[in-house]
């Protein structure tokens, strides 16, 4: 079988309809899917091979509501079904994902996508939030009233359907594409030299080309962004493109509503709709309750000053189980860490080998290891908040505030995406589609506090924070960490005010977001969420801080000093002590030393490397065979000149707060400079976020001096 | 020289080459496979490099 064409077949469906969950059964990839819309904001591919042997390619592509774009993620799918009209890359039969639960609005989509000729296959998905049988009947009716190869219900995040689908798409190309007659778009005679020219100039088929001729004349976005693909792909059709707007203006002249057409058209197409959906009685026990479910929760969750306040009182919540939840593991960890630290003191003799596997590799890596459990917990909590659909009502929340600050309501769920990881933040500015407004976002997102900082802050905290409760209820060590959180997220506002102050904005564009139901999570996709994640951490524990603690370690550690009874380490005098020392006047206002201005040059490898750079020098200055523990390290250490603790809650906040604001992101800087297509952004961004880090600690210590705290 | 040291040092000397290619890395998954492999709440994003199988 080897050799044979791949079968295509292209996912299209509305946001939040469940592209990706159908996209990851398919192929057993492992995509991210959550409770929101705006989860995919590129194409991705799939390859696979059917039970027979023959092999599939599967493109999953950005949710959209139409087929004429507003955003670029919507361009995308915009520009691939153009593609597929003029014959490139032509699905073999396109699986039209849609939410059973809300069918009428997700069939506009449909409608469009069946006038390309394509053999569809309705994916009927959340099939079990239908409050009714879906029947035989109503399965044929969908199949015959709207043209569909098939309708299949699917239940995607419990793997239900699929035996059937990918029995279905296993048929495809056995069978000739049947197309069925089905509603063709609004039919005006005024349009018909435009059509013939499609078919002509572009061969488009019948049905395609009324629809496409009535994009093209009401919507000159839509025009141009046609002709700039025509004009990608090489096709001769841009010559004659003067011909085109001949005609497009003679229509445009001879029909004075032409820019109400398309709403006159999404009207039949939904009057059609609504016929085939009365014809097999879907929907004739609505799942009102269900819904009416949702919006009682959100009259409290979404409530002006309640919901905000449950918004607060949640992130303390979830701050403090990273504390007091992680506090068991986190010690079995520790002491998984000793019993290895003492097996190698026991198996190897003593000598430079022993200590770069004690000193150098455990102590670095386990330094960051036993924050395992702190990530797990906030991955988790953040995993139930996305998939529960409660962050879709942060975002609606915010929106008022967003646009008051100058931002777009689109922005918050980036920013919110921002709080786990801000490249994939970066990538879902795709769905805005001011091109301002999303640069504004791209910028200000780094603030969010990604779960890479968690081990810096939980370090600090840890060391410095007493762990004592407030008002008998909140712990003040989750207060600090939330404050963290929130300084981030203020600041990226009050930035976002600035920016868009000093960048003019060419529009003002609109924001309409689908709220999804409530959905009780399910904790196995929860649990793969939190093992994956697990997994990459101690695989990047495993890698770069490794690497960078073998490094560190040699340059904490030579060159020796002779003490007259042979050479012994001096780390103030180690290369690595020399190259702090030089940076250490630039950072001692802010309260840090030698050691730390070590760890903030080796942090921009990865930010927690600072955690594993310090472990490895406290445990290359420390004499003993044991390994540190370095939030006791960092408490005890000493300044020999005065006598006093070398760090205090000052330098613990100062440090905190640098890392709120400092850019030390390889991947982010990478992806800014990607999604910009520049490097004056990136480096706009990083310099502005290393001065407002070095000015905001200067700040907090300065000032914590200045008021005794010191 | 001592033979622990001998050890300590090629092992210096493969990480430096090893956490630059880690670096680059970091560079490489932001710039073009819009993922962060140093962020511990990293998706999963490979989608073309892994077979899936009906």
């Amino acid at each position: 079988m080897t050799g044979m064409k791949p079968i295509s077949i292209a996912l299209i469906g509305n946001p939040n309809s469940g592209k990706t969950a159908v996209f990851n059964q398919l192929t057993g990839l492992n995509q991210k899917v959550s409770n929101y819309p705006g989860i995919t904001v590129e194409k991705k591919i799939g390859m696979g091979t059917f039970s027979d042997g023959r092999p599939f390619r599967i493109l999953d592509l950005p949710g959209t509501y139409s087929l004429v774009p507003d955003s670029l993620d919507e361009q995308i799918v915009s520009e691939q079904t153009l593609n597929w009209s003029l014959d490139l890359d032509r699905p073999d039969v396109i699986v039209a994902v849609v939410d059973a639960s809300n069918l009428r609005r997700n069939l506009l989509l449909v409608t469009q996508i069946s006038d390309l000729g394509i053999p569809v296959i309705l994916a009927l998905n959340m099939a079990d939030r239908v409050h009714h049988d879906i029947s035989d009947d109503m399965l044929t009716g969908l199949e015959n009233g709207l043209g569909l190869w098939k309708a299949i219900p699917l239940v995607a995040i419990k793997g239900k359907g699929f035996k059937e689908l990918k029995a279905e798409l296993q048929s495809v190309g056995e069978k000739t594409a049947v197309r069925l007659p089905v509603y063709a778009g609004l039919d005006k005679e005024a349009f018909h030299p435009l059509e013939t020219w499609l078919t002509s100039e572009l061969g488009f088929p019948r049905d395609w080309c009324r629809a496409q001729a009535l994009r093209l004349v009401c919507k000159s976005g839509y025009s141009d962004l046609v002709r700039a693909q025509l004009e990608k792909i090489g096709h001769s059709a841009v010559e004659n493109w003067t011909e085109f707007m001949s005609i497009r203006d003679s229509i445009r002249s001879q029909t004075p509503n032409w820019r109400s057409l398309p709403a006159g058209d999404a009207g039949k197409r939904y009057a059609h709709i609504d016929a085939v959906l009365t014809k097999i009685k879907w929907g004739s026990d609505d799942p009102l309750n269900r819904r009416s479910r949702s919006e009682r929760a959100d009259a409290w969750l979404t409530h002006p000053v309640l919901g905000p306040l449950i918004f607060v009182l949640l992130l303390v919540f979830i701050f403090q189980a990273i504390f007091s939840w992680a506090v068991v593991p986190m010690d079995w960890i520790s002491q998984a860490m000793d019993w290895l630290n003492a097996g190698l003191h026991r198996g190897l003799p003593p000598g430079p080998l022993r200590d770069l596997l004690t000193d150098g590799i455990l102590a670095g890596v386990g330094s960051i290891v036993v924050f395992l459990p702190q990530i797990l917990i906030l991955v988790f909590f953040l995993t139930l908040l996305e998939d529960s659909g409660y962050m879709a009502r942060v975002a609606f929340m915010l929106d008022r505030f967003m646009s008051r600050m100058g931002l777009h309501g689109r922005s918050v769920l980036p920013l919110m995406s921002g709080y786990a990881c801000a490249i994939p933040g970066i990538m879902a500015t795709r769905t805005i589609d001011s091109w301002k407004e999303r640069l504004i976002t791209i910028l200000i997102l780094p603030l969010m506090s990604c779960s890479a900082r968690l081990p810096v802050y939980a370090l600090m905290i840890g060391a410095f924070i007493p762990n004592q409760k407030i008002g008998g209820i909140f712990g003040l060590q989750g207060l600090t960490l939330v404050s963290m959180y929130f300084l981030g997220t203020i600041t990226a506002l009050i930035m976002a005010k600035v920016f868009s102050r000093l960048i003019r904005k060419e529009k003002t564009s609109s924001f309409i977001m689908e709220m999804p139901p409530y959905r009780i999570p399910l904790m196995r996709s929860v649990g793969n969420q939190v093992i994956l994640r697990g997994k990459l951490f101690l695989k990047n524990a495993g890698k770069i801080i490794m690497a960078v603690s073998i490094i560190l370690w040699f340059l904490a550690s030579y060159p020796k000093v002779d003490s007259g009874s042979g050479p012994v380490n001096n780390i103030e005098r180690s290369f690595a002590g020399t190259l702090g020392h030089v940076i250490e006047p630039v950072i001692r206002p802010l309260g840090f030393d030698w050691k730390i201005g070590v760890g903030l040059v080796t942090s921009f490898a990865a930010r927690e490397v600072l955690v594993s750079t310090l472990a490895t020098m406290y445990n290359v200055a420390d004499e003993q065979d044991d390994v540190l523990d370095l939030r006791t390290a960092l408490r005890m250490d000493t300044d020999p000149a005065t006598g006093k603790p070398r760090y205090s809650v000052l330098t613990a906040l100062s440090l905190m707060v640098f890392f709120v604001f400092a850019a030390q992101c390889m991947a982010t800087f990478a992806i800014v400079r990607h999604e910009t297509n520049s490097w004056k952004w990136p480096l706009f961004m990083v310099t502005y976020l290393t001065v407002l880090a070095y000015l905001a600690s200067l700040v907090v210590y300065q000032g914590g001096l200045r008021l005794g705290w010191g | 020289m001592d033979f622990q040291l001998i050890i300590v040092l090629a092992i210096v000397l493969l990480a430096v080459p090893y956490a630059w290619s880690q670096i680059r890395a970091g560079w490489k998954s932001g710039d073009s496979n819009h993922h962060c492999d140093h962020c511990p709440a990293n998706p999963e994003t490979d989608s073309s490099d892994r077979k899936g199988r009906f």
